[in-house]
């Protein structure tokens, strides 16, 4: 069973992310801001991660980049998930170290056929 | 020199030139014509005179041969000489006393004998006394002579005739005649018709000598005699006489200096110079007269043209002068003078023309000073104006700078509210970037779990429900899109929004666009027709061309119940053309302009089916124009359907200044 950490501060879209991952067979861990993100991630070192750009406490970029510093993540596949795009918002989250890109709102098929592509790619 | 004098000064001279040359033309003809008349008168008084000598001449030699004719005398003197007694010699001169008696002039007779001695004689002192020496005696012995002149001792001009005694064929002797010349100087002396000074002169020749002998001058000697002089002597007229024969001149000077009209004649006989003359004082004197009177006149006539000069000068040039002083007077702004000229020639007409002039003048003047009065009123009244207008202008420059004042302050405010309103505009970017957050976080719910409850992730449900969550669905789509559309206008009417460029190909874009819309054609049944340039590659905002063809596509499924859509691509070189046609509804030619404007939806049978923003094909205009650097058009007919075009360059960068429609 593949393990995924969603880091997302929105309580219904993170219901409605975990519901469809877990329907589909993922193992779930949460995370509702950007410091357990890091800190979860560190600690159970998931198969991929959903990192929603939208956070609180701080931006998913420097999650982003504080997760690709470490040794050990440093391969995790990340999936950025936004909010209907600025323009060219896939373009840099893929250069800043995104494996992926989801926009909301979030269509059951196109999430896991995304996410497939991703981890399935990798392995 | 005025006028004035200039004239009469040429009148004078005039008239003087005129009187000068009268006067010495008729004086120089006068004495022409007087000496003429007074040297013919001499002419004729000395040609009396040569005549006169000439017949005492030849009277001489008659009475003389009428003596030596005698045969009686001829006889005594040849006994005589044959037998010298004394009885012959007083039988001569008794007969020479007889002689002597019966001719008046006679004054001696002698009878000299071929040795000079005179042998017989009327004068008793000469008997015995010798001549043989004598010019007579000589001259005498062959011809007679009666031209040899002597003076006695009293002073008196006496002439010895003297011829040869001849008898048969011999000469015996020498007949000689003393002759008294006193005719002669009577003749010589007679000066009627000779006037004052006027006199005859003669002089002669001493035989055998340097000495001549000549008569005295009237003029000078007063008293007539008789003297002898050298040739040097003998002054001009009568050394004329002399060596020239018959003159006559009026320019000789007498023996005494004394400048003279002479005319002079040779006398052959006497072998003797004769001169008539008079002094030219005398001569000239009604020439000096009339020279006289003649300068009486001419002083007459300078005076009389003096005064008429002066007067013909003054008549002309006075009303000129006075014109003179008129213009003089007008020149120096006197107008009221008056042309007091009344001559009737030219200058009385220049007088007249004049004084119209100044007529003309005053009147001029007149209307001048009257429209420099209303110059000055008008200057006064222009710089009244002036005045009142640079008050109005101090008053409109207060004005004026209170109004920039009010400016200055205005645009501090406008300033203030330029700050206010950056600061608005900041919150209304807030505003978009937090709705575009807040507003779209409870729709993806909305959308995301009815997705989820439509897939029937979370169960079976009736066909009921089935139906009412995808109500939810759609609405909950639909708001989404007409949020992001307000942004998307925001954002490009803020001139915020960013652009992206990649190079990519159009073919992926437009699948990518009918593959994100394929449930609703697939739900509608339509055919797409797709014609599409293989490798077409553009460079630009890709996320924004795609949201452009989307938006085409979308409208063509919305707006078409059944058919077929067909998407296009024309390779124009430096740009790209894509073409989204239907087969719907259409529209109308006259909403063409409309459909492109901002909440326009257009009255259909499907605008309630069709859900819409209103803002679709306003938003697509404004991203080809502002973003894509392109443009749109549209072609279509009613209920034939329509065709929507997008055109842009292909590389926006390189399509600097020929951007299209």
């Amino acid at each position: 069973m593949k393990k995924a950490l969603v880091i997302e501060d929105n309580e219904d879209n993170m219901e409605l992310i975990t519901f469809i991952l877990e329907k589909s067979g993922f193992i779930t861990i949460r995370a509702e801001n950007g410091n357990k993100g890091v800190e979860i991630a560190m600690k159970e070192m998931p198969d991929f991660i959903l990192l929603d750009i939208q956070l609180p406490d701080m931006d998913g970029t420097e999650v982003l980049k504080l997760i690709r510093k470490s040794n050990a993540m440093a391969d995790i596949p990340i999936i950025a998930v936004t909010s209907y795009a600025m323009a060219g918002d896939r373009e840099w989250l893929l250069e800043s170290g995104c494996n992926g890109y989801i926009e909301k709102p979030i269509n059951p098929e196109t999430i896991l056929s995304e996410i497939n592509q991703v981890i399935g790619g990798r392995t | 020199m005025n006028i004035y004098r200039k004239l009469a000064l040429s009148f004078i001279m005039i008239s003087l030139i005129g009187i000068v040359l009268i006067s010495i033309i008729s004086y120089l003809i006068a004495k022409k014509s007087l000496s003429d008349q007074v040297l013919k008168h001499l002419e004729s008084v000395a040609s009396a005179q040569s005549d006169t000598l000439d017949i005492f001449y030849s009277h001489n030699i008659e009475k003389l041969e009428l003596v030596s004719s005698r045969t009686q005398l001829r006889l005594s003197l040849k006994d005589y000489i044959t037998n010298p007694q004394y009885r012959y010699q007083d039988k001569m001169s008794r007969i020479l006393r007889d002689a002597r008696s019966s001719i008046k002039d006679f004054k001696d007779i002698s009878v000299l004998a071929m040795d000079g001695r005179v042998v017989a004689s009327t004068n008793l002192y000469e008997i015995g006394r010798n001549h043989i020496d004598e010019e007579y005696f000589l001259r005498g012995q062959s011809d007679n002579v009666g031209d040899i002149f002597f003076l006695d001792g009293e002073n008196n001009l006496m002439m010895h005739i003297a011829g040869p005694l001849i008898l048969q064929k011999e000469t015996l002797g020498v007949i000689d005649v003393t002759v008294d010349m006193k005719a002669i100087s009577l003749m010589i002396n007679d000066y009627s018709e000779l006037g004052e000074t006027g006199y005859t002169a003669i002089t002669k020749r001493i035989n055998n000598s340097d000495k001549y002998l000549r008569s005295s001058s009237r003029i000078k000697d007063k008293i007539p005699y008789y003297f002898f002089a050298n040739f040097n002597d003998l002054g001009e007229v009568l050394k004329s006489a002399l060596l020239k024969g018959a003159f006559k001149s009026i320019h000789l000077i007498d023996s005494g200096g004394e400048p003279v009209l002479a005319v002079t004649q040779y006398c052959e006989r006497f072998n003797m110079g004769l001169a008539v003359k008079i002094s030219r004082a005398e001569a000239f004197a009604p020439i000096s007269r009339l020279r006289n009177i003649m300068i009486l006149i001419f002083l007459f006539c300078i005076i009389s043209s003096l005064i008429v000069s002066f007067l013909l000068a003054r008549t002309i040039t006075d009303p000129i002068v006075r014109l003179t002083d008129i213009a003089r007077r007008i020149s120096e702004g006197d107008l009221e003078v008056e042309v007091n000229v009344s001559s009737k020639d030219e200058v009385g007409v220049l007088a007249r023309s004049f004084s119209r002039m100044v007529k003309y003048l005053k009147r001029d003047i007149s209307e001048r000073k009257h429209t420099e009065a209303e110059v000055r009123k008008l200057n006064e009244e222009l710089e009244q104006r002036v005045i009142e207008r640079t008050s109005q202008l101090n008053e409109s420059k207060d004005a004026l700078l209170k109004l920039v004042d009010d400016l200055n302050k205005a645009a501090e405010e406008l300033k203030t509210a330029n700050e206010r309103l950056q600061e608005l505009d900041r919150l209304k970017s807030m505003f978009i970037a937090s709705m575009s957050h807040e507003l779209r976080t409870p729709l993806n719910s909305i959308i995301g779990f009815t997705g989820i409850i439509l897939q029937g992730l979370s169960g079976e449900i009736n066909p009921e429900q089935r139906d009412q969550i995808r109500r939810v669905y759609r609405s909950g789509k639909h708001l989404l899109a007409l949020i992001n559309d307000v942004i998307d206008v925001s954002k490009i009417e803020a001139g915020k929004i960013d652009i992206r460029e990649e190079t990519f190909e159009v073919f992926d874009v437009i699948q990518e666009a009918v593959s994100t819309l394929k449930p609703e054609i697939e739900e509608k049944g339509l055919a797409v027709d797709m014609d599409i340039c293989p490798g077409l590659k553009v460079k630009t905002d890709r996320k924004r061309f795609l949201q452009c063809i989307l938006n085409f596509l979308n409208n063509a499924v919305k707006y078409t119940i059944k058919g077929r859509i067909g998407i296009h691509t024309v390779d124009l070189g430096d740009s790209v053309e894509v073409a989204v046609s239907d087969t719907g509804i259409g529209i109308d030619e006259n909403d063409f302009s409309e459909i492109f404007k901002p909440f326009v939806r257009l009255d259909s049978p499907l605008r309630t089916a069709a859900l819409g923003t209103g803002l679709g094909l306003y938003l697509t205009r404004k991203l080809a124009t502002d973003v894509l650097k392109g443009s749109v058009s549209v072609k279509s007919q009613l209920g034939e359907g329509s065709t929507f075009f997008i055109k842009i360059p292909k590389d926006t960068n390189s399509l600097n200044n020929t951007l299209e429609g």
